[in-house]
């Protein structure tokens, strides 16, 4: 009775790290439970300048905080150029310093990232009506201009998007003319399209960002404009008049006028390349967690070399099958010959798929026992009796590799997958199962192991559990909790239940 | 024929389940390192000798390959005689030879035996051929019992043991298994033999069951069960109970046959014995179990605890 509570401590500790663990990876370093892609954005600015052969700095602004972002790769350093990240009153830049630069300078900065959903926080404005600024004939203009636009608009946002088209497409009407007269250039519309909606009590703002969208293109910085409507802030396509999701674009602070400053040269320009690929959510949630230094993160299969993953793969999905087979055990009460065999089994089927799987097990198993059943007379000692059955198994699976190509029946190639040791053994105890309590019991063991060997296959191919021991490996902890609980759980199987069936019977 | 019942229903009919057999009463009564003197029948003749402990006496044993040359003049004026693996379970490797055929030996069934024949045979037990996982082993030759005919007429074939389970030295329960056509001469309950349930307090059969229905009668031979009266039940029980205060293995399972002249004899010990006796006995072993452990504390030597469990179990 004493190693209760014992294992109830070993237990609770196992689930507290194990769940914790989990929780944590997936709460703070935004792991997936469960297995998706994600599209990483890889910007990369171009910055090019003429340098004046002393000492040059370049400093880039970046683009604004946002929790959504979570970077996996940053391209740090550069030829000749020392780079740091600073900060100053919320605006991150960049700054790149040599002591003496000649020429043609080009800089490549590239920065990947993936965004979480829900991506950018919604702060509402703090002022209850935006200010309202427009004043003479500009004023009347505005209100010209909003009485047309508010005829087919039924919504605040409606009207805003009316607005905006009106002021960049009527460029001769003469009251846009009279709100535009000052503007210098032409993208620089949209302040005056947020003075106008103003007036109707609409808060706007204007926003440059870069457009994150296609597989491959070549951007520059844009505006767009922002309109607070029906209770969130709505981003506007100033081209397309239309909503754009938050997560396509990657906005810049607000107020930022050049993007970059370049000291010690001129002629200095800056261009964005915008790239996406699809990338596993696991491999990314370890990158970005690597990338934050953070030590947990790397426990993970996604931070081994490719190569090495695929072994640790299959190795981590075992002590899943072996749970599959403590369950029908010990609290089904299936009966399996080889307490582990049907693990390998379910292996097999893992490279043989389950149908295929099965007839070639049957297939072998079925004539290896007929093989078998001529060796029992000879009353061969065990080693040498093996020996034997590992050869027919051998010369079986060659006889189906063979048939299978000269039939054109490819799939038969697959029987090479199974594990010849293995199975030489079940063929042996099997066949003394048989002689010794018949054929029945070869039956109800026969049958007990492949159902538990097709169900843990059933279980470990499934991407969701696959997923979870890939990303969680502590989730290994749980397995380990669970299985020691089945170990010291005293009820009864469920078999059980039929087979004392008869005791609760009363005799009458 | 899959008909199921309910945990709670098993619990008030006091029924002990796999799981619970193996985690409460193997896992806490029975060390491991106890194991092997059951699990090697010649370990078991040695501590049972000299005890007054029954068994088939001990007539040699085969060690080495050596051994094996020299069988034929070992045995040259023995008649009947038993050779067993010492390490083999399930009636694997075990030759019975009921008599002497000029140079051959006569095995039951009435078929001969020659001694190259019977020395190829305990030359592969010494190899472990009959062994569990193949292991090297010793081949012992032992006295053939001679069976007593109280079960003439209950078994279509063979001799049936007794089967009895000690807890802490305790016997709780005792049955029979009756092979059948059905069974195939085997005697095991789920092949089709009969359980035949034996009271603790007198000997007697208590209830047959076949596929864990009642039956009245045997089968095959048509024998009425109820007639079966065990002889010399109180020394039977008496022998197995001394088996635990040789081994220390407070649940354990004594095989025992009856012998014309000599009465009951242990044949083997088990230390994982099985639950099919509660089905044989219609009844769970629970409440038994818990009474046995109620006694805890109390000294009693094997026959005040046979005596005991006489009297509680009747
Ligand atoms: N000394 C003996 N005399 C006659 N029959 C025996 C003897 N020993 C064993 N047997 C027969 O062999 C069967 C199995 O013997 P046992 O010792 O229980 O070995 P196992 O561990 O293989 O079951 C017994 O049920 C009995 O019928
Ligand atoms: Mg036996």
């Amino acid at each position: 009775m004493k190693a209760r509570p014992q294992i109830y401590i070993m237990v609770s500790l196992l689930l507290f790290i194990g769940l914790g663990l989990t929780i944590y990876k997936c709460y703070v370093l935004g792991f997936m439970f469960t297995p998706g892609t994600e599209t990483v954005w890889q910007v990369q600015a171009r910055m090019q300048f003429e340098a004046e052969g002393g000492p040059a700095k370049v400093i880039l602004t970046m683009n604004a905080p946002d929790k959504s972002i979570r970077p996996v790769f940053r391209e740090k350093f550069f030829e000749d150029y020392e780079c740091v990240f600073v900060n100053e009153d919320g605006v991150r830049k960049a700054v790149w310093t040599r002591d003496d630069a000649q020429g043609m300078q080009v800089i490549y900065f590239r920065a990947d990232f993936y965004r979480l959903s829900p991506p950018v926080e919604q702060v509402p404005p703090t002022d209850e009506n935006p200010q309202d600024v427009l004043e003479g004939p500009q004023r009347l203009a505005g209100e010209d201009i909003l009485l047309r636009a508010s005829e087919t608009a039924t919504s605040e946002l409606a009207l805003a998007i009316n607005v905006l088209g009106m002021m960049d497409e009527e460029r001769n009407d003469p009251y846009v003319k009279v709100l535009l007269e000052e503007v210098e250039y032409r993208t620089e519309y949209m302040g005056q399209v947020s003075k106008v909606i103003a007036m109707e009590g609409i808060h706007s703002r204007v926003v440059r960002g870069l457009r994150l969208q296609g597989k491959y293109t070549q951007r520059s910085i844009t505006t767009f404009i922002q309109v607070f409507a029906e209770g969130k802030w709505v981003l506007l396509d100033p081209k397309a008049l239309v909503e754009i999701p938050f997560s396509e674009v990657l906005l810049w602070p607000e107020n930022t006028r050049g993007l970059l400053d370049v000291y010690g040269g001129s002629n200095s320009s800056v261009t964005f390349s915008v790239s996406s690929v699809k990338n596993s959510a696991g491999q990314l949630a370890v990158d970005a967690a690597q990338l934050s230094e953070s030590k947990l993160g790397d426990f993970s299969i996604y931070s081994l070399p490719i190569e090495d993953q695929n072994t640790f793969k299959l190795l981590l999905l075992i002590p899943v099958g072996a749970l599959v087979v403590v369950v029908l055990r010990n609290l089904v009460g299936i009966r399996t010959s080889g307490t582990f065999m049907p693990i390998l089994i379910a292996l097999t089927f893992m490279q043989t798929t389950l149908l295929l799987g099965l007839l070639l097990f049957l297939v072998v198993v079925g004539v290896g026992l007929v093989m078998r059943y001529y060796l029992s007379h000879l009353n061969l000692l065990l080693v040498p009796r093996i020996a034997s059955v590992l050869v027919f198994v051998i010369i079986i699976f060659a006889a189906i590799g063979i048939a299978s190509h000269k039939l054109g029946w490819h799939s038969g190639h697959a029987v090479m997958f199974f594990p010849m040791i293995i199975l030489s053994w079940t063929i042996e105890r099997r066949s003394v199962l048989w002689e010794e309590e018949g054929p029945h019991e070869v039956l109800i063991q026969g049958g007990g192991s492949l159902f538990t060997a097709s169900l843990a296959y059933l279980v470990m191919i499934s991407p969701n559990l696959e997923h979870l021991v890939f990303n969680f490996p502590e989730l290994l902890l749980v397995l380990l909790a669970i299985i020691i609980m089945i170990g010291s759980y005293s009820g009864f199987r469920l078999l059980e239940l039929g087979r004392f069936e008869p005791m609760t019977r009363s005799d009458e | 024929m899959f008909k199921f019942t309910t945990p709670a229903k098993l619990n008030k009919a006091g029924v002990i389940g796999m799981n619970r057999r193996n985690v409460e009463l193997i896992a806490q009564n029975n060390p491991r390192r106890l194991y092997p003197l059951v699990d090697d029948k010649l370990k078991t003749k040695q501590v049972t000798q000299g005890v007054g402990i029954a068994v088939p006496a001990m007539i040699g044993v085969v060690r080495t390959q050596h051994h094996v040359g020299q069988l034929g003049e070992f045995l040259s004026d023995l008649k009947g005689f038993v050779i067993k693996p010492s390490k083999g379970s399930g009636g694997k490797g075990i030759l019975v030879i009921t008599g002497r055929d000029g140079e051959d030996f006569v095995k039951p069934s009435g078929s001969c035996v020659t001694l190259k024949e019977l020395q190829h045979h305990v030359s592969s037990t010494l190899s472990g051929l009959y062994s569990l996982g193949g292991n090297p082993d010793v081949a012992m030759i032992e006295t053939l019992v001679e069976f007593s005919d109280v079960f003439e007429g209950f078994s279509y074939e063979g001799v049936p043991d007794v089967r009895v389970i000690l807890f802490r030295g305790y016997p709780v329960m005792a049955m029979t298994r009756l092979s059948t056509r059905e069974s195939d001469g085997k005697a095991n309950l789920h092949q089709g033999a009969v359980g035949l349930g034996i009271d603790i307090a007198t000997g007697r059969s208590l209830k047959a069951v076949q596929h864990g229905k009642p039956i009245e009668h045997h089968p095959d031979t048509g024998r009425k069960l109820s007639e079966l009266k065990v002889p010399y039940w109180e020394t039977l029980l008496n022998l197995t109970s001394r088996c635990y205060d040789v081994t220390g293995l407070g649940y354990l399972g004594a095989d025992i046959v009856l012998d014309k002249n000599l009465g009951p004899l242990l044949l083997e010990l088990n230390a994982r014995p099985g639950l099919a006796i509660q089905i044989a006995n219609g009844m769970g072993m629970r409440p038994r179990l818990s009474l046995i452990e109620s006694q805890r504390g109390i000294e009693r030597n094997a026959e005040e605890r046979v005596a005991y469990a006489m009297e509680a179990f009747g």
